[in-house]
């Protein structure tokens, strides 16, 4: 999460707040009604994602999404799913296993 | 690196095609000149996770154009939201990415 994390504090000038995501997203400061509903769909798809109803979807609308952003919200949110997955399967970004050690540390 | 095999852009130009390819779909926040790149998000930036798709470059170039269409300023979303969705993602996955 380190990388993410600090990019979003470069492009927002505000280290609080990806600090607080790392912890956990609902003690970040100064996140707009929009972006609380967004995230919220999005925990509930990334943990959850077989309890998805499609009153999930009338959150998204009531902050003004239309369907676009609401497909976009969805895309950018399971393409890091997909791309966390990737890493984590692959040993991307992870240190070398040492030759000569069986197993790592989970 | 990762624990498979990877081909570098250098070793073969279909992997160099399939990481071109995918650029020029980046917003120009991230792509472009040399201190642009630092822009990129390290998810993408980083050699590493767009190497570990490089034994099926199709796929390479496919995944991460995909990303590229999302982060299109005309969608509607703001950068600010990319970054905040592909924040909570990753840390809610626990992951480096």
């Amino acid at each position: 999460m380190e990388s993410h994390a600090e990019f979003l504090r470069v492009e927002t000038l505000d280290s609080a707040l990806s600090e607080a995501i790392k912890r956990d997203w609902r003690t970040a400061p100064g996140l707009s009604a929009r972006e609380l509903a967004i995230l919220t769909y999005v925990e509930k798809l990334t943990r959850h994602a077989y309890k998805m109803v499609a009153e999930d979807l009338d959150a998204l609308r009531d902050v003004g999404l239309d369907d676009t952003g609401i497909l976009q919200v969805n895309l950018i949110a399971s393409w890091f799913n997909y791309i966390n997955r990737v890493a984590d399967g692959l040993g991307v970004g992870k240190a070398e296993r040492a030759v000569g050690h069986a197993t790592m540390t989970p | 690196m990762p624990w498979i095999k990877t081909v570098s852009p250098q070793e073969s130009d279909e992997v160099r095609e399939a990481m071109m390819a995918q650029r020029p779909l980046y917003p120009a926040a991230y792509a472009g000149s040399p201190e642009s790149a630092t822009r990129l998000p390290q998810a993408v930036l980083d050699e590493s996770i767009v190497a570990s798709h490089s034994l099926i470059p199709e796929a390479l170039k496919h995944a991460f154009s995909t990303f590229g269409v999302l982060m299109n300023p005309a969608l509607p979303l703001s950068r600010r939201e990319h970054e905040l969705i592909a924040a909570t993602v990753s840390s809610l996955n626990a992951c480096f990415y």
